[in-house]
This record gives C-alpha cells, structure tokens and sequence, in this order.
C-alpha cells in the first residue's frame, strides 16, 4: 500500500514540477518581451509642435514631421525640487537648435520660450539652448563639469515613446554623453510651442540696476 | 546526507505551494486606504513626520506625501487634475488667488473657499563652519560679508520659488533697515539683464528678467537645490528658509525682524514691495508677488474623493500632536491656528482654530 502511494507520488510530482516550471517560465517571457508595451510603440502617436521665429516666422510640425527630422541620442535625466532622482535615460529627439533653424535661428541675444499643453513655460538663454546647464552627479548630487550636452525636444525614452504622464508625446530632455542631472523644470512634459523672442531689457531704466 | 529524487521532488513542490499561497494571501490581503497629501518642498521634512505618526494612529491609511513648489502643489489639484486630498502651501494668498475662483470641471463649485494658516517660518542665511568668514558674520555686518569677492552667495531661482523672490525682498529691505543703498546689488551682484528696483511713494517694484544671470550668484531651482550648494562647500551662504536650514544641520544666521519676513514687522520700513517677474511661468498665474509675512496655509480640494479622511488629517496636524511634530521638525506652529473663513470650515476643524 504504502509503496504503492510513494510510486504514484513519484509519477505524479515530477509531471506537476514540470508543469509548474514550464509556467514559470512562459511567466517569465511574458514579463520580459511587455508584450502589452508594444501597442505603446506602434500605436499612431499624434501631436504638433508649433515653432516660432524671432521674425514671427511660423511653422507647425506633425509628430511624425518631427520623427523624420535628424535626430540626437544621448543620456540624461533630473531631479525633481524635493530631490527625487529620475534617470539618467537613454532620450532620442530633435535638437532644439535645429528646430529654431527652421524659423530663422537662434542668436545670443535671444531667449526662446517652451510652452506646454498645460500651460506651464520655461524659457531658456542663448547659451542654455546650446546645453550650457549646471550638471549633477547621480551619485553625489555635486555639480560635475559636463562634456557635450544637448536640449532636445525628446520623442522617445530608453527606446519607446514616452507615457502620457512623463510628457507625451513630445517633453524637453537635456542629455549628453556623460549620465549627467539638470534640474527636473528644465524637462518641461507636454511642449505645444517653441518660440524665439528678442531678450527684454528693463522697461524703467530709472531702477536701481541689480 | 542525500535526499532521494522524491522529497527533493516534495520539497520542491512544497516550496512552489508555499510560494501561491503567499501570492493568494497577498492578493486578498486588505488594501490600505490612501491618503494624498500634496505639500510645498520646504514642508517636506515635517510632513513626512506627521504622516508616519498619523499612519502610526490610523493602520488601514497609507498617506503618500508629495512635494512641489507651492503653486505647483495648487495646479496639481487645479490644472492637472490630479487626485489631492489635502494641500499645503508656503503663501496662504495663493489659495484664494488660485482656488476661490476656479471652479471643479463638471459642478458649480470652487476647489476651495477656506484655509487654515498653522505654520510660519523666517528667512535667513545658512552656512557651515567652513564658510568663509563664519566666524565673524553676525545679523549686523552680514550684508557686508556676503558683498567680499570671494564669498559665494546662493539663492533659489525668484522666478521658480518662494523663497527665491523673498529673498530679493529681503535684500530691498536691507537697503531701508540699515540705510545703505547698495546693499541690493553689492550682495546679488550685476546680473544681465538686470534686476531693477523701482520706488514710487514708498512703495517698491522689483522686476526680475525672463533670464537671470549674475556672475556673483549661484542660482537653484529651490531652496532644497541649495543645500547640496552648501553642504558640498561650493558656495558660503544660502538665502533659506530657517526650518529647511535646521532640518538639515546647517548653521543659520537670523536676521532682523524688519528683513526676516517672519512677521509683519517690515511694515515699518515700506508702504508696499512686490516683486514681479517678466517671465510668467503658469498661464493661469500673474507673476507679481507681493511682500507679506511667511505664513503657511492648508485646505482641502472640494472635490477629493476621501473628504472624510482629509478632515480628519488636518485635525491632526492641527491638533497638539501636529503641533508637537511641527516643533520637533523646527517648523513653527502658528498657535492656535486660524482661518479666513472659519463658518466654511467642516465642523470638526472648528474647535482647532481661533475664534
């Protein structure tokens, strides 16, 4: 009786193990491949980005206008005001020099305004549009000398096309060749506008100058 | 030892049982109740503290504490729709400015028509021992330090942070204080374009440029951008909130009460002082901003989804062991507490606020 009982465990056990195995490992691939991320990639992305030139020169570009445009990879990522650390990432976009090519350039006498869908701007020196920002190690938050450094109008994050809630579909990214840090309101979600505008100076010059 | 290929089969299998039955008790286990709680940067420290003892009192809420700039934490209930049940903020005038009149989408009701002012604070300077002239810098002569060469001046951007465009104030207010005309530049610097400061009957406008750069100041997005500044040595002095300087070790210098904005003693220095800023950085925001005592203010969105709990947090970090947890993290409770609209209060705030 009793061996009886041990061989049919004996049978039975090894065919559950194998089940159960092969299960785990169908999980496994399943959670590896996201095949529920690859809708995300090849679902049609919509959006237009409107760029404005110092000359009021104005143009409107799809988000799949924007994709065949040259594009720019590198690393980066920020931090938020309370310290939270997002990245550095793998970000693919456009160069926002280029773009501001596109309605007569971008001179140092210049700022260049980002505005989002939620109506939330930045605006951005000469030289931060050529990628000159304060840059931090992920490691120990210190301001770190940077090599190159890009201001991108990003479309894709570490290969996919970012969630609606990080920025969809196009966010502003600082990246480069180093896996530095900027400060996280210079990655503004949402961009609609990008437009160049001559500097103000002080309207009452009878201040006292600071 | 050696196990036959039949129990380390059954260990196996027992193991693998052992391994569903914690997902299956996982996964019908009971979910906690959350509790959003969206705060400005500089209360983080406190808040944090409160929602650990709060939880302590209340076992089946998890309050997730969320920090931003003030009128950041305001949009995420306003613009962003976000789900906020409790919002507290480092000026108490942006809640009426930002929610009194913005109605919730689809009703005919305002995100709010209360707060409840507990908490204030002062600005200062922090530093370390390591700064350079901290053995002799003293609330007399610190205008003075900060205009050598070589002491490394920091302030969070005026276009981003509270305390950024406070700290201009204070500046403005130093000139008066100590009657010294230069002190505003001497200490922020030349920048270009140029900060200006415009009087008209005793009443003073200070208008920061789209850009801001002055080869004098370290500039970061907010206060909690300075502390790494500090801490690290890269500059001397940060203008600061003096909880965020306390809650993070540092030294901090007070100032007179006249420059410190603790309180409404500048009153006897200015007839009015704004700043205003040429870059808007929220469409739905006027950037001008005007000089007031630092007073923090809570409320709660009108369409959070968990009113009952929202109440019954604010309760508590109005209530003594709020306050207890203020003073132990070094932010000064403002007791009693009061509001501007006590009649609009739910009732069992009520008893928490001054008549």
């Amino acid at each position: 009786m009793q061996t009886e009982r041990s061989n049919k465990i004996r049978r039975v056990v090894p065919s559950f193990i194998i089940i159960f195995g092969l299960l785990l490992i169908i999980a496994s691939v399943v959670v590896y491949t996201q095949p529920w991320d690859k809708g995300a990639s090849e679902e049609v992305i919509e959006g237009n980005i409107t760029l404005i030139g110092v000359n009021y020169e104005q143009k409107v570009l799809s988000y799949d206008e924007i994709k065949a445009l040259p594009y720019y990879e590198g690393d980066g990522g920020f931090f938020t005001t309370v310290g939270v650390i997002n990245g550095p990432f793998r970000v693919r976009g456009v160069l926002i020099t280029d773009l501001c090519e596109l309605v007569g350039g971008v001179t140092p006498v210049d700022v260049v305004f980002v505005s989002a869908e939620d109506g939330y701007s930045m605006v951005f020196s000469y030289e931060q549009i050529m990628g000159e920002f304060d840059t931090y190690d992920p490691e120990t938050m210190r301001i770190v000398p940077h090599g190159e450094q890009k201001l991108l109008l990003a479309y894709e994050i570490d290969g996919k096309p970012f969630r609606k809630e990080d920025g969809r579909p196009f966010r502003l990214a600082l990246v480069g060749t180093d896996r530095l840090l900027v400060e996280g309101h210079n990655w503004v979600k949402w961009v609609v506008k990008i437009e160049v505008m001559p500097i103000k100076t002080a309207d009452n010059t009878a201040g006292t100058g600071a | 030892m050696t196990l036959s290929r039949g129990r380390v089969a059954l260990v196996a299998l027992a193991a693998a049982i052992l391994v569903l039955s914690g997902i299956l008790v996982g996964c019908s286990g009971e979910k906690k109740q959350t509790l959003k709680v969206f705060n400005a940067d500089s209360l983080m420290v406190p808040f944090e503290a409160l929602a650990i003892e709060f939880e302590a009192e209340h076992p089946g809420v998890d309050v997730q504490v969320e920090g931003h700039g003030s009128i950041q934490v305001i949009r995420h209930a306003t613009e962003l729709h976000d789900e906020v049940d409790v919002l507290a903020v480092a000026d108490y005038s942006l809640i009426p400015m930002l929610m009194y009149e913005t109605q919730v989408p689809g009703t005919t009701e305002n995100y709010a028509d209360w707060y409840v002012i507990f908490a204030t604070n002062e600005l200062g300077l922090a530093y370390t021992p390591q700064s350079k002239y901290a053995d002799e810098i003293n609330s007399a002569n610190w205008y003075e330090v900060l205009s050598r060469p070589d002491a490394e001046v920091a302030l969070s951007d005026p276009r981003f942070d509270s305390s950024g465009y406070r700290a201009l104030m204070a500046c403005q207010l130093a000139e008066l204080y100590y009657g010294n005309e230069t002190i505003f530049e001497d200490v922020l610097g030349k920048s270009s374009p140029p900060i200006t400061v415009d009087e008209i009957d005793g009443t003073y406008t200070i208008t920061v440029p789209e850009v801001l750069k002055s080869p004098k100041l370290t500039i970061r997005g907010s206060s909690i951008g300075l502390l790494s500044t500090i801490e690290s040595g890269d500059v001397d002095y940060a203008f600061m909130y003096k909880s965020v300087a306390e809650q993070h070790g540092l030294q901090f210098l007070e100032l007179p009460a006249q420059i410190n904005l603790g309180s409404d003693s500048y009153k006897t220095l200015v007839q009015g002082l704004k700043v205003k800023l040429q870059f808007q950085r929220f469409a739905s925001v006027y950037p001008e901003f005007e000089c007031l005592p630092i007073l923090y203010a809570v409320t709660i969105p009108q369409n959070t989804p968990k009113r009952e709990l929202a109440v019954e947090f604010v309760k508590f970090l109005l209530g003594p062991e709020g306050q207890r947890i203020l003073l132990e993290q070094s932010q000064p409770p403002v007791s009693p507490a009061y509001a501007d609209a006590p009649d609009l209060l739910p009732s069992e705030l009520k008893p928490l606020v001054a008549e």
